[in-house]
């Protein structure tokens, strides 16, 4: 673990990346410490172009965009980071069982993570968050983690039956250590950066997918959530087509854009550190 | 081949269990409440109310859990996916209606992307130094990443917004007729132009990555090295000795492309306006109406698990190991 955070120090990009999504996670909470963000409603003053005093403008009725995108950073950053955590003790879990056990677990295991692969997702999950009304970062986070594990899972069971054949498990198992000795002690902290690299990259794709159940309205949300902002700019308001409005749609588009783009580049880092591991 | 085969039979019936379950466990009595609205609207006996909801369902909330769930299923295997609660018409007309319109979106998106991707990434291969294939790389790296409904929503805001130079949403000009002429078939063309270069760009960038790596490691290959050092022009030593090499690994994930442009449907139809089952779905979703959100899940899925057979069946064809 040290060696690995020693190595990964060196991708200098990839650490950029990551200062850059830890300031902002901390900006947002700063926002957040004021308490639920209510901007007054100013008609006179909507669809603003950029300058001093709103420094992205203002939306359809006149209130600041960047605040209102500051603020709805944390929610983005929670389900993102919950999701990537929670599709990793999944995937990793059906992973690790399907690769040891082998047999009748495995079948079952092996049959179940294709079909979770096969099935269309992003049609259920808007479907499931629309009916059961979404609104905790944490319940989202439930409900795409569950369609985002089969890819890491079918990865972690290759992995592990490669380990099982490995000198260093054969001889645990010689000893007698036990199943549950050895899947935590030896097959664990060897699948540590393929879990990594996957909980990274389920969280960069799992941005998009919340983002998008919000954009077609299917979830109860505030206005300052960054897919209901894009919502409001490209679908209700009509922002899209004002001269002034033009901040207001390009503003969340370019920071999913941007937010997305810091997780691979974070991905990217931790896969080149963790090269000589992995071979 | 059984293996697969039974692959995707499991998978079709996890598909439908869920679906089943999932609009049936919502919260509150659904059947209940339309009944009574029925009841209310149409001045009809709860009793005959119920009924109807329950033919438009195709569901039996008589009997227990399980015997509902085997009518639902027997019902679905002759075809039947019940009656759309808003527009008063049988799911499937529904459906046959916006079909067309997907599959054109998402099989031309398809071709043009694999087509373009390879082509790129076999350029990038061939051409001499490393510069070309680091361009790729970092191009098609920022480019793959990026969700398909956020290109389709830039490309909306600079080719129709602010260039005007293609429509915004639809399907054909409003004022044209649905015709087989060449005037509807070229309008029909240039409204598909966004939402199908919305689903190519980014998986364009996947096929390119994809190429390159296969070619490179073809070019270090011994009989590569062979044809190369006989001299052959680079033409043909790319169309037929590296092409097909190429291709080969790239045929089964076809199937999985597709399937994802399929889910992603649902996004990127809603941003255009475009009249395929993605934007159905979405509407259906936000209308309640459960007949039609099942039927067209189940369409998608369906859809999905062909492409996945057709995809097995072509890659066993082509690859002389598989045989």
């Amino acid at each position: 673990m040290k060696a690995l955070w020693r190595r990964f120090i060196r991708q200098r990009t990839a650490v950029v990346a990551l200062g850059l999504l830890l300031a902002l996670a901390l900006l947002s909470q700063l926002s957040h410490l004021g308490g639920v963000l209510n901007l007054p409603l100013q008609p006179e003053e909507r669809f603003r172009p950029p300058g001093w005093e709103h420094w992205l403008g203002t939306d359809y009725a006149g209130r600041d965009v960047a605040r209102q995108l500051l603020h709805g950073a944390r929610d983005v950053l929670a389900v993102s980071v919950l999701t990537g955590l929670f599709a990793v003790m999944i995937g990793g879990l059906v992973g690790i069982c399907a690769g040891w056990a082998g047999g009748w677990i495995d079948a079952v295991l092996t049959v179940t993570t294709d079909a979770f692969l096969t099935v269309p997702s992003f049609p259920v999950m808007a479907v499931a968050a629309a009916l059961l009304q979404l609104t905790s970062a944490v319940d989202f986070a439930l409900l795409l983690a569950c369609w985002s594990w089969a890819a890491l899972a079918r990865s972690v069971r290759g992995q592990t039956l490669a380990l099982k054949r490995q000198e260093f498990v054969e001889a645990a198992e010689l000893h007698q250590m036990g199943s549950w000795h050895i899947i935590v002690c030896e097959i664990a902290p060897n699948l540590l950066p393929l879990l990594l690299v996957y909980g990274v990259r389920i969280a960069r794709d799992a941005v998009g997918l919340s983002v998008g159940i919000m954009l077609l309205g299917l979830v109860p949300l505030r206005v300052e959530n960054w897919g209901m902002m894009l919502n409001m700019a490209a679908v209700q308001s009509g922002a899209l087509y004002v001269p002034g409005g033009q901040t207001y749609f390009l503003a969340p588009l370019l920071a999913l854009l941007g937010f997305q783009r810091l997780l691979s580049t974070v991905a990217e880092g931790l896969e080149a550190a963790l090269e000589p591991v992995r071979t | 081949m059984k293996r697969v085969s039974a692959r995707l039979l499991f998978t079709a019936w996890l598909a439908c269990t869920l679906t089943f379950f999932l609009l049936r466990c919502m919260p509150g009595d659904v059947v209940h409440v339309w009944a009574s609205n029925l009841q209310a609207q149409d001045g009809i006996s709860y009793a005959q109310a119920r009924q109807q909801v329950e033919a438009m369902l195709n569901v039996e909330t008589q009997g227990s859990a399980l015997s509902q769930y085997f009518a639902y299923l027997a019902g679905l295997l002759q075809g039947n996916l019940g009656t759309s609660l808003v527009f008063k018409v049988p799911v499937s007309e529904l459906i046959a209606g916006a079909l067309p319109w997907t599959l054109l979106v998402t099989l031309g998106a398809l071709a043009l992307s694999f087509m373009s991707g390879v082509w790129w990434g076999l350029r990038c291969a061939l051409a001499p130094g490393e510069g070309p294939s680091q361009r790729l790389r970092t191009a098609a790296v920022t480019l793959q990443s990026m969700p398909d409904f956020l290109v389709a929503l830039l490309l909306l805001w600079i080719f129709a917004v602010q260039l005007g130079w293609l429509p915004l949403r639809g399907a054909y000009p409003p004022e044209l007729e649905p015709a087989a002429t060449p005037v509807f078939a070229l309008a029909v063309l240039r409204y598909a132009c966004l939402p199908i270069l919305a689903f190519a760009l980014p998986r364009a960038a996947e096929w390119s990555l994809a190429a390159l790596a296969t070619a490179r490691r073809v070019r270090s290959e011994q009989f590569y090295l062979t044809a190369e050092a006989q001299g052959l022009a680079p033409r043909t030593l790319g169309r037929r000795f590296l092409l097909p090499h190429v291709l080969l690994p790239l045929l089964p994930a076809l199937a999985s492309s597709f399937g994802g442009m399929l889910g992603g449907v649902v996004l990127v139809e809603a941003m255009f306006g475009y009249p395929g089952i993605g934007a159905m779905l979405g509407r259906s979703i936000q209308m309640r109406d459960f007949p039609l959100i099942q039927g067209l899940f189940l369409t998608t899925t369906g859809l999905t698990l062909l492409a996945t057979l057709a995809g097995e069946v072509a890659s066993r064809r082509v690859d002389p190991r598989l045989r």
